[in-house]
């Protein structure tokens, strides 16, 4: 080879150095290039020390204390939507580009403050108090939470529903076409063959609140009723929403996610409560507390209000003096080792706490750990005299024997002939100190252990006292057999009960997801009903229903937001065969008049319910008791959220002739409204409208206002409001010419008529409501106006109501809500705001209930019965141990809630889910910390990675709720043709609710795994089995 | 082997944190308008450059009391929004760990926020080729984004983990104790959205701001990380278990991402 | 249960240090280390070892020409570099390698063009483009004493020396990685750069040269030595471990024990290491294999790269604060695989523009008239 052959080869392969080069340098070769432009490589800081941090909202003299505001931002106050909590927060926003900086807690407000300030207050004093002058911000501090804080990336989110969707293809398929917000109205309103699959029946042509829908079966209710309302929770707005469909277009059909969120737990406490309407609950007065025991519920890991909860649990292990005890199939948040001298965790198989609440029981009522005194008062006299808030039935005498015609009722005056029966002085009767029977009122105490025969009306009876009644469940078995079945030491439970005891009016019992299993009514009882046997209720201490709220959407100071012109009232039998006994129905008369036995009734019929989601659907499907043709969800995805529905349903759903129409309003695409024909974008948080209401526990009476801080970004109607929940409602009903929309649909005080045609024509005359009840609130001052960054909303105010009003809505705004001071907390050794009614240790109504299936009168008290199906049956009579070993629960992520993992910002702390393992099961099944395994339930099957450890009970598996979407950015769309993909990430993990399934004693395909006497969702116990995945790649 | 190291080290954090302590404070009552503190008691004997910029009257510290953390990342996000920090970068954030009590043998979790602890003995600042990092008059180490070349020298030099290189500015990034905000009279991100209310920050040569005051009762029960590095860190702990002050010997964390499939997807936020 | 303590929840934290950093570690050694080999035939001018020379300068050259380059791109802000002569910090180790590296560059540079201006000289006489360019290079005919080269070749050596300290010191100061903290560090760099560079002279003499016996020999005898070396000092870095004297080794230990990827790294280098010692004796016994000296060369190079990559990215990885160790998977683009060929690919140009334009082979100016 010549030398210059051989130099051009070497020439070639130096070429080819060369490129190799240029092709690994492009990247310092692209930042040189930046640099040379830009001086900088990478994106310009605007401050050499402070990069590209936030410029600081105000700033406050170090000497005097003054404080200067940033003219380029303003503060607002509103609502989160981050998750249930729903905390007052105050909002930094950018006035040039209109952008929300960052969230942090509204200092007035009882939800995010340490101590909320009174609302006379003025504004840039509360800002000063949150600065670091003289520590004042961290010595009392108002926040917002994680997800609080991630949450304003909801208002920009690419996933976001901007326009009035239509959908193109066949259902569920993620095609869509954007329509104008007039033209989904005409086509929803009038129907016809809007999707070239045939005629599809309009909402005009359902809304017919005369004609029976079953002429069999004239307790169904009208026509109306054909139409199906779904909502997640109370956002603010549910007042607009049931007042269009109770009140307006007259369905019965109305559900929120109450059944598959802690339903279980609240009418267990409602049981006790007194109250089966609405299902008062308490929460311990973590303030003041000494002891309290978490059974199923986790304070700082979840819980309701979460944010606050994990704050007063936080001060109190740490400055304050309380101790407590977690009980749990997992360790969570609230189990904090560094104040290990202050807490504790128990674990507990999941479905057992019917076990542990009737052995902590028993040990209580045999080992006088209980308040004798209190719970001997037997009325409203008594209680009065002893200085008590109320009473409760311990002492009262129930009739229990089967033939009696009044069995499971109070013994009353009228069964004795002393009184005439229903009157207002027809009032229980208990056994005296003397022994003799008395009035519950004219006692002045009553024997708390009481059997005996008396003789009634309708002849001798055997009669047990209430308190006598739970003694006998609870001695049903001993606390050793109770150990046994719930996986804690007999010593521990003793321990626990007589700890607890030992604190008495200072110990509260809390409880809350974690009775949604198989058992969790009773379960949820029975943990209630140790703060009733401690006399905590109603306690400083003690445990609290709250403070309430201030109703702006009733019939108030200065408008009638309840009542209206043309207003009906819902008629006939929910879907979901509710509230509504069955003995009622023509259905049970026809069975007996044929002579046919009517038990068991083809589907539950749950008197004490309330309307259930978890059975509204399906029941609207399979058509018993009838069938639906519509359907509007705003805001829910009992998809996503209760277990086994997704398994169970999606097929159907996604046959139109199964529901005619459904229309979805939304911030997102999410499991449930994916399914939708139509989606109506809606305002996301900080862009709403509407009045929030407090959490038990929150001692002071509150309401939270919200109002859109910043401009909605969605499409706009015709009339150039803002698509939204609100427009589509009022804008519906005026379309089906609806009485209570429109002009004149709102009377005042004052006598006058005024128009419901915008959002703020209802919302802000509610809150002249709230701003004017009582002692009125001050006008707010131009200072506060202008601190508050509530000047954007002044116009709408003067524009809206009477001059006299503007002042004081304005100081309403202006702080975020209306509060009840501090000061009004406590009164005593009793809190300030208290439930009257008397606490049932044996709930009549209860007691008096027949169980659809079995024809027999449900238990009054709390009792212990294993996870059950609709027949009885317990869980192992079906689904063994032997083919399904472990019991999945789940439990709320710290971090995430159910629909927030499209935020980056929390994605990038916690990506995922592994799933809790006890490492003896882990090493019964072969599996290694960090395997992949397979679970298998008897609906479902996913993968997971297992975090294995002794954070679980063993024979337990853990799942962290939130991951494992399949939408909210996950699922892949075409809007318009366009693809907008998703992003596999927020897909990443595993759903429970996944491996939920058909209760196997129901018909086939109508129903999952629902709580007996509640019908709530169950979630915590689902038998699996797992095994190691070995190879998947 | 490992109760003596606890043990040892245990007392060290103690003695550290005292030694950070005894001469401020001399300092505090000895007149705000004194030298800053010598660092010649640097266990380190490392060469400190002179601190510059800031309030010398100062020296902001902070307190977190790990009983009152509840682990809620809200400090974790509100920083990152605050300072505009790259997704999948933390200035701060949490460490959750499970945890056995050594004597009862409970199960507990254990949180432990972790932030830049501006040493007094910093040893990301003298390593920095350009001098773009350096230690304000107040304690408050920052970087200068106008001079950094981005070498990541500093970065390796922290033994805390508290620096990285931020993917937007391609320049060294870190807490900076909020100074921006600090410095006009509010509060860092963290400390005014910390929901159990753990996080106290505050100048300690002021005997009554609430840090100086927390200091004195719980002197004795205060810890640093990794009191052996001999940075004097100012990032103090209450409640602290001895096993966390250094790397702790534990299971690590799990870092799959995988999908209800199995599938593993890597994290989202990888940058370089 | 083997552990108390489960990690739960922690950041991924993403490397400072990217490959680049390697790269630039690698040739930097290479650059020193060839310099080194050069000084028996060169400056010594003992002729036995002039072959060995002549190649060991080519690739001192060559390597430190592209270091630097490597060196830049590991900068976030590489246009800023000018900042380390605007700031100078006397206190810290990189900022006195960044007045080092471009004086120990050009002292280099200028030994090279002493030793090699003599053939360039004859070959401006020629006729063409390439005699030209030859006059150009050499800038004229004028005779450049030999005292002049030694003062180079010395002068290079000197910031060699300094070149060694600072890119050891630099990381071996650094307390807050144990792994680094250790005064063997630097050690270790020369040592397994001498390997390499021998490593490299071997293969070059292999595929540039007629695969000279000498040099052969020569090369492999300083890779064994420099083996032995590396394993006294492993035993002496090991000895202190034991002795509890540093946390160094333990944390080592620690990460082989807890981290698969540690494992089989440490297993990889201790093989290779062994197999590299001992194919260099053995090859060196048997006259008939010396012709294959260069496979051991690749081994070499092998080892060299693969400490530095185990020291400088693997070390990364460990957790400073946490249980965990950092999943580092290198990517593909200009900050991972395509930069690691990118820095080869440009210094095999350099390399081949230099043997293109330079007579290299010919006589080099080795001693005074
Ligand atoms: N961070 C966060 N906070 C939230 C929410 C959120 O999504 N994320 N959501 C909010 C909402 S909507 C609600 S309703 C509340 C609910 O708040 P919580 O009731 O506190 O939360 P859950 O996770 O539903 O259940 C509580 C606990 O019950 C445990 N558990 C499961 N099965 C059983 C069982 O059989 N027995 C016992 N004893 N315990 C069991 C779980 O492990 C879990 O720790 O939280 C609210 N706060
Ligand atoms: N396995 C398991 N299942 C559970 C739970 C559990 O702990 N474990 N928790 C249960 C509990 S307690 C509850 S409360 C339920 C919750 O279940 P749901 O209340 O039915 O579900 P969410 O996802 O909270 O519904 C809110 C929907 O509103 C939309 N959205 C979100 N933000 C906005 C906004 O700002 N504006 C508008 N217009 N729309 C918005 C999203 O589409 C989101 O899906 O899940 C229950 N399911
Ligand atoms: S708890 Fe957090 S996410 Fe929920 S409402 Fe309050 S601040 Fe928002
Ligand atoms: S924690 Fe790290 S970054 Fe902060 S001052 Fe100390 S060494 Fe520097
Ligand atoms: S990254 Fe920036 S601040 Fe850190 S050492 Fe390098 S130049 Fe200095
Ligand atoms: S002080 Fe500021 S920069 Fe530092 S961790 Fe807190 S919020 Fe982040
Ligand atoms: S905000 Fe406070 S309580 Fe929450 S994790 Fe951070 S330090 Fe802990
Ligand atoms: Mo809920």
């Amino acid at each position: 080879m010549d030398k210059n052959r051989r130099n051009l080869i070497k020439g070639a392969a130096a070429a080819g150095g060369i490129a190799a080069f240029g092709a690994g340098y492009y990247g310092p070769l692209e930042k040189m290039g930046k640099g040379l432009i830009n001086g900088t490589a990478g994106k310009k800081t605007a401050d050499r020390l402070h990069g590209n941090s936030l410029a600081p909202e105000y700033s406050v003299d170090p000497q005097t204390g003054e404080i200067t505001l940033n003219q380029d931002q303003r503060i607002a106050f509103t609502v989160c939507y981050g998750c249930t909590t729903k905390c007052g927060v105050r909002v930094r926003i950018d006035n040039n580009e209109e952008k929300v900086l960052r969230v942090s807690g509204n200092p007035y407000h009882p939800l995010s403050a340490d101590e909320h300030l009174d609302e006379d207050i003025p504004v840039l004093d509360a800002l000063r108090g949150l600065s670091s002058f003289q520590d004042q911000g961290q010595l009392n501090r108002s926040t917002a939470c994680a997800r609080g804080n991630a949450a304003m990336a909801q208002l920009t989110s690419d996933n976001r529903v901007l326009q009035c969707l239509k959908r193109v293809g066949p259902r569920g398929s993620g095609q869509w076409q954007t329509v104008s917000f007039e033209q989904l109205l005409d086509e929803i309103v009038e129907g016809g063959d809007l999707f070239a699959e045939g005629a599809v029946d309009g909402l005009r042509a359902i809304r017919d609140v005369e004609t029976p829908l079953d002429a069999n079966n004239p307790e169904y209710g009208p026509k109306a009723n054909q139409l199906l309302m779904m909502e997640a929770t109370d956002y603010g707005r549910s007042a607009l929403l049931k007042r269009f469909a109770f009140n307006a277009f007259g369905t019965r059909n109305y559900g929120h996610h109450g059944a598959y969120c802690g339903l279980a737990f609240r009418m267990g406490s409602g049981a006790l409560m007194n109250d089966l309407a609405k299902y008062a609950h308490v929460k311990p007065d973590l303030a003041n507390t000494k002891f309290a025991l978490f059974i199923g519920t986790a304070p700082s890991q979840a819980g309701n209000p979460f944010k606050r909860q994990g704050r007063l649990l936080a001060q109190a292990r740490s400055t304050g003096s309380l101790e407590y005890v977690v009980v749990d199939p997992a360790l969570n948040a609230a189990a904090s080792h560094a104040a290990s001298d202050r807490n504790r965790w128990i674990s507990i198989l999941p479905g057992t706490d019917t076990a542990l609440a009737m052995g902590l029981i028993r040990w209580m009522l045999e080992n006088n750990g209980y308040a004798a005194d209190y719970l001997a008062l037997p009325g409203n006299t008594a209680a009065n005299a002893a200085g008590e808030a109320g009473h409760s039935n311990a002492t009262h005498l129930v009739i229990d024997d089967d033939s009696h015609p009044r069995a499971g009722h109070f013994l009353r005056l009228s069964d004795l002939g002393q009184a005439e029966a229903g009157s207002e002085s027809d009032h229980p009767v208990v056994v005296n100190n003397a022994g003799d029977l008395e009035s519950a009122e004219a006692a002045s105490r009553g024997q708390l252990f009481v059997e005996r025969q008396v003789d009634t009306a309708d002849g001798t009876t055997t009669v047990r006292s209430s308190l006598f009644k739970l003694r006998q469940q609870a001695q049903a078995y001993s606390i050793e057999e109770y150990a046994d079945y719930c996986g804690i030491e007999a010593g521990t439970i003793k321990a626990l009960a007589k700890r607890f005891a030992r604190f008495g009016r200072q110990a509260a019992a809390d409880v809350h997801g974690g009775m949604m299993s198989g058992s969790g009514f009773y379960a949820s009882w029975g943990v209630n009903m140790l703060n009733l046997l401690a006399g905590s209720y109603n306690h400083k201490g003690g445990v609290a229903v709250g403070g309430g709220k201030y109703n702006g959407m009733g019939s108030g100071p200065r408008y009638d937001l309840d009542g209206f012109p043309g207003k009906i009232g819902p008629k006939g039998v929910f879907l979901s065969r509710s509230r509504f006994p069955y003995e009622k129905t023509s259905e049970y008369k026809r069975h007996v008049a044929n002579g046919e036995s009517p038990y068991p009734a083809k589907a539950p019929w749950r008197k004490l319910a309330p309307p259930i989601l978890t059975e509204h659907l399906l029941s609207g499907i399979d058509g018993y008791p009838y069938h639906i043709k519509a359907m509007i969800g705003v805001m829910a995805n009992p998809l996503y959220g209760q277990a086994g529905l997704t398994e169970m349903i999606e097929s159907k759903l996604k046959d139109p002739k199964n529901i005619g129409l459904y229309v979805a309003v939304d911030g997102f695409i999410n499991e449930t409204n994916r399914y939708a024909d139509y989606i109506v974008p809606d305002s996301v948080m900080y862009e709403v409208w509407g009045f929030t209401g407090a959490w038990s526990g929150t001692v002071t009476k509150m309401t939270t206002a919200c109002w859109p801080v910043v401009e909605p970004r969605q499409a706009k109607t015709a009339a150039g409001e803002p698509v939204s929940m609100d427009s589509f409602f009022i804008e519906l009903a005026k379309r089906l010419d609806l009485p209570g929309f429109g002009d004149n649909a709102i009377t005042g005080a004052d006598g006058k008529s005024y128009p419901l045609n915008r959002a703020e024509d209802y919302y802000l005359r509610a809150a002249a409501n709230i701003a004017l009840a009582g002692k009125p609130l001050a006008d707010a001052s131009a200072e506060d106006i202008h601190a508050s960054g509530i000047e954007p909303l002044m116009e709408r105010l003067q524009g809206t109501l009477t001059a006299d009003e503007v002042g004081p809505v304005a100081h309403l705004y202006s702080r975020g809500g209306r509060f009840e001071k501090m000061e009004k907390a406590y009164n005593g050794q009793k809190l300030g705001n208290t439930w009257n009614r008397p606490l049932c240790v044996y709930n009549e109504e209860v007691g008096t209930t027949i169980d659809s299936y079995s024809g027999k009168r449900l238990v009054g008290t709390p009792m212990f019965h294993p996870p059950r199906f609709w027949d009885g049956s317990a869980l192992r009579d079906h689904f063994t141990q032997e083919d399904w070993p472990l019991l999945a629960f789940s439990f709320k992520s710290n971090l995430m809630n159910s629909y927030s993992i499209g935020l980056e910002r929390l994605r990038m702390i916690k990506p995922y889910n592994p799933v809790l393992l006890h490492y003896k099961d882990a090493e019964k099944y072969g599996v290694k910390h960090g395997d992949a395994i397979a679970i298998e339930s008897p609906g479902g099957k996913v993968i997971a990675l297992a975090l294995v450890g002794e954070h679980v009970h063993q024979g337990a598996l853990g799942i962290e709720h939130g991951y494992g979407h399949r939408e909210l950015g996950a699922g892949t769309h075409v809007i318009d043709g366009e693809k907008r993909p998703g992003n596999e990430y927020l897909g990443a993990g595993v759903n429970l609710n996944d491996l939920g399934f058909a209760d196997p004693t129901r018909k086939s395909g109508t129903a999952t795994w629902l709580e007996n006497v509640s019908g709530a969702s169950v979630r915590q116990g689902l038998p699996v089995r797992i095994s190691v995945v070995n190879d998947l790649i | 082997m490992d109760t003596m190291r606890r043990a040892l080290l245990g007392q060290m954090t103690k003695l550290t944190v005292g030694a950070a302590l005894v001469p401020l404070s001399s300092i505090a009552s000895a007149g705000i308008n004194d030298q800053p503190p010598r660092r010649e008691g640097d266990p380190a004997k490392r060469y400190q450059p002179p601190r510059r910029e800031g309030d010398p009257a100062k020296r902001y510290a902070m307190l977190i009391d790990l009983r009152a953390c509840i682990g809620c990342q809200a400090c974790t996000v509100s920083c990152h929004i605050e300072n505009e920090v790259p997704l999948g970068s933390f200035r701060t954030i949490v460490s959750q760990y499970e945890v056995e009590h050594e004597d009862s043998g409970d199960i507990a979790t254990f949180m432990l926020p972790r932030l830049c602890n501006h040493c007094d003995s910093p040893p990301c600042v003298p390593v920095c080729p350009v001098q773009a990092t350096f230690q304000r008059e107040d304690g408050i180490v920052v970087v200068d984004n106008d001079v950094c070349v981005g070498c990541g020298y500093c970065v390796q030099a922290c033994p805390y983990d508290a620096r990285f290189i931020n993917e937007h500015t391609q320049t060294a990034d870190k807490c900076t104790f909020c100074a921006h905000r600090l410095d006009v009279g509010l509060l860092p991100a963290c400390v005014e959205s910390c929901v159990g209310g753990a996080r106290i920050i505050g100048d300690i040569r002021d005997p009554n701001s609430q840090i100086s005051q927390m200091i004195d009762e719980h002197s004795k029960e205060l810890m640093v990380l990794k009191p052996e590095q001999g940075t004097s860190p100012h990032v103090f702990y209450l409640g602290m278990d001895d096993r966390f002050i250094s790397r702790p010997d534990a299971k690590p964390a799990l870092w799959d991402v995988r999908d209800p499939q199995g599938e593993e997807m890597g994290y989202e936020f990888h940058g370089h | 249960m083997n552990s108390m303590v489960i990690e739960v929840l922690t950041p991924r934290y993403a490397m400072a240090w990217y490959p680049w950093a390697v790269q630039y570690f690698f040739m930097i050694a290479i650059s020193y280390s060839a310099l080194m080999l050069t000084v028996p035939g060169l400056l010594l001018g003992k002729q036995r070892f002039l072959p060995l020379a002549k190649i060991a300068l080519l690739v001192s050259v060559s390597c430190t020409l592209v270091g630097p380059v490597a060196l830049l791109a590991d900068l976030h802000q590489p246009l800023r570099f000018w900042h380390f002569y605007t700031n100078i910090t006397p206190w810290s180790w990189m900022s006195i390698g960044s007045l080092l590296l471009p004086l120990y560059l050009m002292l280099v540079v200028a030994y090279a063009w002493l030793a090699w201006r003599p053939a360039m000289q004859e070959q401006a006489q020629g006729e063409g483009w390439m005699a030209r360019l030859s006059g150009w290079i050499a800038l004229g005919q004028w005779h450049a004493p030999r005292w002049l080269l030694v003062l180079a070749g010395l002068g290079a050596l000197v910031f060699s020396f300094g070149i060694m300290l600072y890119t050891g010191a630099e990381v071996a100061v650094l307390q807050s990685r144990p792994l680094w903290h250790t005064e063997w560090l630097p050690v270790m760099f020369v040592i397994t750069g001498l390997i390499a560079a021998a490593g490299l002279v071997l293969l070059l003499n292999r595929l540039m040269t007629g695969n000279d016996e000498d040099v052969n020999r020569q090369g492999l005898t300083v890779i064994f030595v420099g083996m032995i070396l590396a394993a006294v000092v492993a035993a002496l870095w090991l000895a202190e471990g034991i002795t509890g004297y540093s946390p160094s080794v333990q944390q080592a230990f620690a990460s082989i024990k807890n981290s698969p990827q540690w494992t089989a790294a440490a297993v990889w280098g201790l093989l290779a290491g062994i197999a590299l010692a001992l194919s260099a004796a053995v090859v060196l016994k048997k006259q008939v294999w010396l012709g294959g000296a260069w496979l051991v060369g690749l081994l070499a190079l092998h080892v060299g790269w693969t400490f530095r990559w185990m020291v400088l990215m693997e070390v990364q990885t460990v957790a400073k604060n946490t249980a965990g160790y950092y999943q580092y998977a290198l990517e593909a683009g200009s900050y991972g695989f395509m930069g690691i060929i990118g820095t080869f690919g440009l210094w095999l140009a350099v390399l081949l523009i230099i043997d293109i334009l330079v007579p290299w082979k010919k006589g080099m100016q080795v001693r005074a008239h």
